[in-house]
């Protein structure tokens, strides 16, 4: 008896063989118990394999998806590209002979287009070649080095840092490993795969490269300073009023977007995008000024609870003196009052010689809330009483996160940060470790903080969503130990704040699972208290 | 067994034809219609092509903004859904040469976010099945790249042969043959971790 081969059952199992050869299959099958075997064989495997590879990320992914690649499609610039003349085949189909949004092109540009055809292109290949290398070279060479204050911030940093290695100071100022190279940065730094060019083309906009795009810098600037005037006059700032008004961030910048409010400053070897009051998430269209700062009345009043400041604060007296650098100092422009029940936070941020560090991003996580350190290292954030947790980031030393209960009484809250060495290994481990990642985690687990430092800077949910993302594939990847506990609590940090910003009932589902996962395992603390009251919260609605 | 293939999404084609000429001329909202009919087929893809959330959200986006640079190539009236299959295991297959080495391995999948802590009520059998999980999942990542794409869009989109050719650009008996020879393939790896025999 002749068998039946593995592709007629594997024809057979999809249903691909024809008529006959179909019937003639099924007869053998009745009498053949050994191919009866193959054919189920096959079709367990092919089940199995369908179940493995099934995933749905969820409803709330779905619902942003769409926006995300516009985003991208927008802040990377990315344009249709031209459509091939191909009259007679679209005529062929009865359709359009070109698509609507292609001019048709003159005579003269297709007699062109046929000219260069062979040996002519291949010659006006090279020629184009040598032309745009000479170009290169020349602009290179004549190009004034970079001035900004990024980059004078991060060399200081720099010196700073290197004192505590014996590192040299120009290696130091550079990314961590998998950072990117970015322009200005020192140091050389190898561009890593797809995902790292996606993420930079999505991080780093790019500067104005004319007067005219300065201009429109300048007059974006102006607009986000009217916007501010109307948002305080009101008395509710934007929650994340408290970032602008010190260190770097206040000043026009370089890699400003042209006609946007959007600004970059250095973090970890990487041009980051920094939320300015009114700004708009990249891709979105930019309102007109007067909306922008009704954008941000609503936005407070949105999000109850926030940490805000208040007319005549940090960020006006920054906008009044015109010296960023000195007025948003905690120490010296204290905010002149607080809204009712809300508390202020203070410390200071210094390396572990004791030396302050200027220009560190600190943040209230869960409140959507950052600042700048001033030279003395000092800040301070407005925020409700209870749980919250902060997060401390400055070029050249590690994150640090700490939770803590805010009340009127509460003392400062110092952070001493430890450095990064060139290899990206804490210089002094004595203080702020991150959780030691588990060796096959380590590349997912940075990707996912990139992401949420992201999602705190950007404060969409959408970015959110893409962070939890991310956390929750390490949460598959590292499944035992106190590892795996930071991996579930940064889930479900990430889906509540996803949810905080935009509520939807796919998102609440998500959040109480992720914290429900955390709360499985937490350890008695804070963190887990803080998640306990999240996930009530989220019941209660 | 022998059920014919269904397609996950049905589409209408005049729709779909007035979407890409509406996009193709510009029209935003008309590429963002189109993104969203397709967003779910093609995440399941590239999630299937590389098992991993992160990589598949990055290879789905990746597919559609490449899309949207080629759409005005796209010939007016032909389906769009194996175009955008044809992309995205295309990035795929570019994803992997790049690394050098194939899909990211020992991922469990979910079927639903958070339903990885569940309770369990038998962890033996559980333990069991992950471990059945995480072999045939090491196994598969073991083939070439192009029998791993015809298992997945076979397995995940439950595509016809036809569908499976159009996707891949390549004639119908090319599918059957090479899935054919990937489902072998497959299980002779499988039975090498187990050290099952025949």
């Amino acid at each position: 008896m002749k068998h039946l081969d593995e592709t007629e059952l594997s024809a057979l199992l999809d249903g691909a063989l024809e008529d006959r050869a179909r019937a003639d299959a099924e007869r053998h099958l009745a009498g053949c118990a050994t191919c009866r075997a193959g054919l189920t064989a096959l079709e367990v495997q092919h089940r199995s394999l369908a179940l493995m590879l099934k995933h749905d990320p969820g409803a709330a992914y779905f619902e942003t998806f769409a926006a995300r690649v516009r985003d991208r499609i927008q802040t990377e610039g990315v344009t249709m590209d031209p459509v091939p003349a191909r009259a007679d085949a679209a005529a062929d189909r009865g359709g359009p002979a070109r698509p609507i949004h292609a001019p048709a092109r003159d005579s003269l540009l297709e007699r062109l287009g046929r000219w260069f055809t062979g040996p002519r292109l291949a010659w006006a290949g090279a020629a184009v070649a040598m032309i745009v290398g000479a170009g290169v070279v020349f602009l290179v060479d004549n190009e004034p080095p970079v001035r900004t204050l990024e980059d004078r911030t991060l060399a200081a940093r720099a010196r700073q840092v290197a004192e505590r290695t014996p590192a040299p100071a120009a290696t130091m100022a550079a990314p961590e490993p998998g950072a990117r190279a970015t322009r200005g940065a020192t140091g050389s730094v190898t561009p890593s795969p797809q995902k790292e060019r996606a993420e930079s083309r999505a991080f780093a906009p790019p500067p104005p490269a004319t007067a005219s795009d300065a201009r429109e810098s300048a007059v974006a600037q102006k607009e986000l300073a009217t916007a501010l005037d109307a948002t305080s006059q009101v008395g509710t700032a934007s929650p994340l009023a408290p970032a602008t008004p010190s260190g770097p961030a206040a000043k026009p910048q370089a890699g400003a977007l042209p006609g946007r409010s959007r600004q970059v400053q250095r973090e970890n070897g990487e041009d980051v995008p920094v939320q300015v009051p009114g700004e708009t998430p990249p891709g979105t269209n930019a309102p007109l000024p007067a909306n922008r700062a009704d954008a941000n009345v609503s936005k407070a009043q949105r999000i109850k609870g926030q940490a805000r400041t208040i007319a005549g604060g940090p960020l006006d007296a920054a906008r009044k003196t015109g010296d960023s650098s000195q007025s948003g100092a905690p120490g010296t422009t204290a905010f002149t009052s607080t809204l009712a029940g809300e508390v202020r936070v203070c410390g200071e941020v210094k390396d572990v010689n004791g030396r302050a560090i200027e220009g560190a991003r600190v943040a209230l996580a869960d409140m959507g809330s950052s600042t700048t350190t001033d030279k003395a290292g000092r800040w301070c954030l407005v925020t409700p009483p209870g749980e919250h947790t902060v997060t401390v980031m400055a070029v050249g030393f590690r994150e640090m996160r700490r939770s803590f209960g805010v009340t009127p009484a509460a003392g400062n809250q110092d952070f001493t940060l430890a450095a990064v060495s060139v290899l990206g290994q804490a210089a002094d481990e004595s203080d702020a470790a991150p959780p030691a990642w588990p060796p096959a985690a380590r590349g997912i687990a940075s990707a996912a903080e990139r992401a949420s430092r992201d999602a705190e800077y950007r404060n969409t949910a959408s970015a959110h969503d893409s962070a939890a993302t991310r956390w929750q594939k390490v949460t598959e990847v590292v499944k035992i130990g106190p590892s795996s506990h930071t991996a579930r609590l940064r889930l479900a940090e990430a889906r509540y704040r996803a949810w905080q910003i935009d509520p939807s009932p796919e998102r609440s589902t998500l959040a109480m699972a992720a914290l429900s996962s955390y709360l499985g395992v937490a350890p008695s603390g804070p963190e887990r208290e803080r998640a306990q009251r999240s996930l009530e919260q989220l019941q209660r609605r | 067994m022998n059920s014919e293939p269904r397609r996950k999404e049905p589409v209408e084609p005049l729709d779909e034809t007035a979407l890409v000429v509406a996009a193709q001329g510009g029209d935003e909202a008309a590429f963002a219609a189109i993104v969203g009919r397709y967003q779910r087929s093609v995440y399941r893809v590239a999630y299937g092509l590389t098992r991993s959330s992160s990589d598949a959200d990055d290879l789905a986006q990746e597919t559609f903004v490449r899309a949207w640079q080629a759409l005005g190539r796209f010939r007016v009236g032909e389906p769009l859904h194996p175009w955008l299959n044809r992309i995205c295991v295309n990035l795929a297959y570019s994803l992997f040469r790049h690394r050098r080495r194939r899909p990211e391995t020992s991922i469990e999948p979910l079927v639903e976010a958070g339903q990885q802590w569940a309770a369990s009520d038998d962890p033996q059998a559980e333990a069991a099945e992950r471990e059945s999980t995480s072999q045939l999942e090491a196994a598969l990542a073991e083939l070439s790249s192009e029998h791993q794409a015809v298992l997945v869009l076979r397995a995940v989109e439950d595509l016809s042969y036809d569908e499976i050719a159009q996707t891949l650009n390549v004639p119908i008996g090319t599918v059957m043959s090479r899935l054919s020879r990937a489902r072998a393939e497959l299980k002779a790896r499988l039975r090498a971790r187990t050290g099952e025999t025949e």
